[in-house]
């Protein structure tokens, strides 16, 4: 069994477009390889969304969508990197809608955690636990854009694609997300980073 | 030459000019203004040393690997052609994958490796004769008698040699002269190794395939050519042949395996094929098969002969096995002080492991008697204290499902594993060998061990399926009376599921009728594979003379009757589910697999006809769920042959307007075990 710890931007086009073409005819090692090239920017998609149980098992559910429909996907409309993140975008928010008890954090929860958390009293670092519980309490369209360009580390022109937004409000909304995040952080009690 | 005497005396002019200096006051003016601007550098250093520290953050969120492993392992042996299955399928096939991966990222995680049952699961060429080699990594190797293989290795024999592959499941695999494989998967769960897949590529050449005991539903050994892929999920033996690229032909020789075919069209065929059948693909749709005569006999014959003395073999390494598995020490656990033990809380559990090793000491005494044929009554007390024994665990673990969960299933796990690795074995036990009463007593404990009564509905209708198997063997090895008392075992098997059902509280009802309409699919495959070796025993016209013939004509009714009556006790089940909620109907679920069932397809042909498809419908005016568009199939299987006999096959001709898929199935004598 080969796994591939290289990160997604260091692979060619042409290389995942190939792996796909393959994909498409039924090659289940070339699937075995985009599985290995996107599980971790997924997990790390699902991580901070939802508890690390359910974000194994909504890999699994996310993998077999991109398997199911494959031969949807046309080179030239969209990157695969886009497209596949697009599948785990609406597969969480399936889940959000079959897990009604799953809520996303508000502002007035964080700041009573905060309040009440020892943790928080003693951490003034930011660690990934204080990110999740801070990004949970963004709006959704900021979460989704820190999510996408600096956890996933997609570039500008997928998260377009996924958002269905231009570049240039897309470049407004991830300065936007990011002061808001900072002071999250900053109520939080997290001033060093 | 002027050009450069006049760029020389430039440069020295140059060269003696007073360089401008930045003066004292001018050099503090720059460094006020850059002070100025600081609060706002600093501001956007802030916004990026949070993005790298996010990124720092992100990084660290690694999928474990293990995890990733397991999930992938899980997707890929789950994965369906998506040519032929839609999202619905798909869908179903996760619950699956999420049970697993539960399973094993939830409550394997902190458990201890299980106490080994088996011999270690390897790869290895079991014998070779002539020339081969194998293809490592670039690396040509030739290799030897217990050479162990891995995943992505080529194997190639040349002209006169041969070679037999042990595979970690147990199956063998015998490749003739001039032939290629690549073994694509070799997987065993290092927490359940009744779990196994392997894969392989036959790229040409002719190979024989014996599938000894896989008993594990997810398990399977599948054997891919460039336009066929066949799976076999049970027991079974077939031979594949790729003559040329575009044209090959899969034989079954025992029980059933799954067959799917692709022609260049993409047409794709799925069917199940069931001993003494063959199936045939030969490139184009629109290709006519010709008539062909079977002359390859000497290779089948030598193959049900060693494949006879290979599962011997095995069985004598599993005694062996077993024997050593009794005479194993104790767990270091257990050699701590009593006060350890109880300060670390693991008093009850290693009590209750001791336990388990008692029973199996007692079940491998039984077996030694059994094998000597000695002393039946106290065979019978070892048979009854092993069957107590765990029975007792079995209490135990139910109590500490309220106390304490994870004890509890530390200690399930434990017995499971054991369970299953002894039933892998004594799968090979048909009731004529002398051990057979130990299989008998495993799946009584197997059902004692159920936690629920959706398992224990389950954990019948696998023996109820075993119980099928052995009735083939049994009728393969001429056992008729036997095979015959087997079968009305069966049959008492389900009514007496059936009627249990019925007994239910509405909340079960839905998972154990589902579970047993899907092990039914499975059944009604098995009981093909039986009727196919009947029509092969049975000589067409009986004379006064003929008493075996005559006893064979009658299983075959009997079969024929066992599966009308099954069926029929799957929709009295089925209507059962009818009473829970409000719609007086069965769930989507239960509709969807009564679909598949009713589709279910075996030598190309359906296998339940109008009449069993009316058994199944359980009310005329409800909505059934679409009915999937198979391609279209034309499958012809020919009048059964005696073995010396040659077979000849009829001439098909297929549509080559239609689209139609044209499959020669051919009848082929079956002696196997």
């Amino acid at each position: 069994m080969q796994h591939e710890h290289r990160s997604l931007k260091t692979y060619a086009k042409q290389e995942i477009e190939n792996l796909i073409s393959k994909a498409k005819k039924g090659d289940k090692e070339a699937f075995a390889k985009i599985y290995d090239i996107f599980v971790n920017p997924i997990y790390r998609y699902l991580y901070y969304r939802v508890d690390s149980h359910e974000a194994e098992d909504l890999l699994a559910t996310i993998f077999l969508k991109v398997w199911a429909n494959l031969n949807k996907y046309r080179e030239g409309e969209a990157s695969f990197s886009s497209w596949i993140f697009r599948i785990a975008h609406n597969t969480l928010i399936d889940f959000y809608r079959d897990n009604q008890k799953v809520e996303e954090l508000s502002d007035a929860v964080v700041d009573n955690k905060k309040e009440n958390s020892s943790t928080h009293q003693i951490e003034t670092k930011l660690q990934n636990e204080t990110l999740k519980k801070a990004l949970s309490s963004l709006k959704e369209s900021h979460r989704q854009v820190i999510l996408l360009k600096f956890i996933s580390e997609l570039s500008n022109e997928e998260i377009a694609q996924i958002l269905g937004k231009s570049e240039n409000s897309l470049r407004i909304l991830q300065f936007r997300a990011l002061k808001a995040l900072r002071e999250i952080l900053e109520k939080m009690g997290i001033k060093e980073w | 030459m002027e050009d450069h005497g006049i760029q020389k005396k430039l440069e020295e002019a140059l060269g003696r000019l007073n360089k401008p200096l930045i003066s004292r006051n001018r050099k503090n003016r720059i460094l006020a203004e850059i002070s100025n601007k600081l609060p706002e550098i600093k501001e956007e250093n802030i916004y990026a040393l949070l993005i790298a520290k996010i990124q720092e953050l992100a990084r660290q969120i690694i999928l474990p690997i293990s995890t990733q492993i397991y999930v992938k392992e899980k997707l890929l042996a789950f994965l369906p052609n998506p040519r032929f299955f839609g999202w619905k399928i798909l869908a179903r096939r996760l619950a699956y994958i999420m049970i697993f991966i539960l399973v094993f990222t939830g409550v394997f995680a902190f458990m201890k490796q299980p106490e080994p049952v088996f011999a270690a699961p390897a790869t290895f060429i079991e014998s070779v004769q002539g020339d081969i080699e194998i293809v490592r990594g670039g690396k040509v190797l030739v290799p030897a008698q217990n050479f162990r293989l891995k995943a992505r290795d080529l194997v190639h024999t040349f002209k006169d040699s041969s070679v037999s592959i042990h595979f970690l499941d147990d199956s063998v695999a015998r490749l003739s002269e001039n032939t290629e494989i690549r073994i694509d998967r070799l997987f065993v769960n290092p927490r359940d190794k009744t779990e196994t897949i392997v894969e392989l590529y036959l790229k040409q050449g002719r190979l024989w395939a014996k599938v000894v005991n896989l008993i594990n539903d997810f398990s399977k050994f599948q054997v891919k050519a460039v336009n066929a892929v066949t799976t076999a999920k049970k027991k079974a033996a077939f031979d594949i042949n790729v003559q040329e690229k575009g044209k090959t032909k899969i034989t079954a020789l025992q029980n059933a395996i799954d067959v799917s075919l692709a022609t260049k069209k993409k047409k794709v065929v799925e069917t199940t094929l069931v001993n003494g059948f063959a199936v045939e693909i030969k490139g184009p749709v629109a290709s006519v098969p010709k008539a062909k005569k079977i002359t390859e006999e000497a290779w089948i014959e030598k193959n049900i002969k060693e494949d006879k003395a290979y599962v011997g073999k095995l069985m004598e390494r599993d005694k062996e096995t077993r024997q050593e598995t009794a005479k194993t020490t104790v767990s270091p656990l257990q050699t701590l002080s009593e006060t350890t033990k109880t300060i670390l809380g693991i008093k009850n559990i290693e009590k209750e492991k001791a336990k388990l090793k008692a029973a199996e000491v007692r079940l491998i005494q039984a077996e030694n008697l059994l094998a000597a044929s000695a002393s039946p009554d106290e065979t019978k007390v070892l048979l009854q204290d092993f069957y107590k024994l765990i029975a007792e665990i079995s209490e135990r673990i139910k109590q500490l499902e309220t106390d304490n969960p994870e004890k509890a299933l530390e200690l399930r796990s434990a017995v499971e594993q054991k369970i299953k690795g002894y039933k892998k074995q004594f799968t090979l036990f048909v009731p004529t060998n002398p051990l057979y009463p130990l299989k008998e007593m495993l799946m009584e404990v197997d059902i004692v061990l159920a936690s629920n009564y959706a398992e224990k509905s389950e954990k019948k209708l696998e023996q109820a399926g075993e119980k099928l198997m052995e009735v083939t063997a049994l009728t393969v090895s001429g056992n008729t009376d036997l095979a015959n008392q087997a079968l009305q075992k069966y049959q008492e098997q389900v009514s007496e599921i059936v009627s249990d059902v019925k007994l239910l509280e509405d909340s079960q009802k839905e998972e154990v009728v589902s579970t047993l309409i899907e092990k039914k699919t499975d059944h009604l495959k098995i009981l093909e594979a039986l009727a196919a070796e009947m029509k092969f025993k049975a000589p067409p016209v009986l004379s006064s003379g003929q008493i075996r013939g005559i006893a064979l004509q009658e299983m075959l009714e009997q079969i024929k009757q066992v599966k009308e009556e099954s069926i029929t006790k799957v929709g009295e089940a089925v209507l059962e589910t009818t009473t829970v909620g409000d719609s007086n109907q069965p769930s989507v679920a239960i509709l969807e697999k009564l679909e598949e069932i009713k589709q279910l397809d075996v030598n190309g042909q359906p296998v339940i006809d109008a009449k069993a498809s009316n058994l199944l419908n359980i009310s005329a005016t409800q909505e059934q769920p679409p009915i999937a568009q198979e391609p279209a199939v034309v499958a012809v299987p020919v009048a059964p042959v005696e073995q010396s006999q040659e077979s000849v096959i009829d001439e098909i001709k297929s549509d080559p307007f239609s689209g139609v898929t044209v499959i020669t199935i051919e009848a082929v004598p079956s002696e196997m075990d």
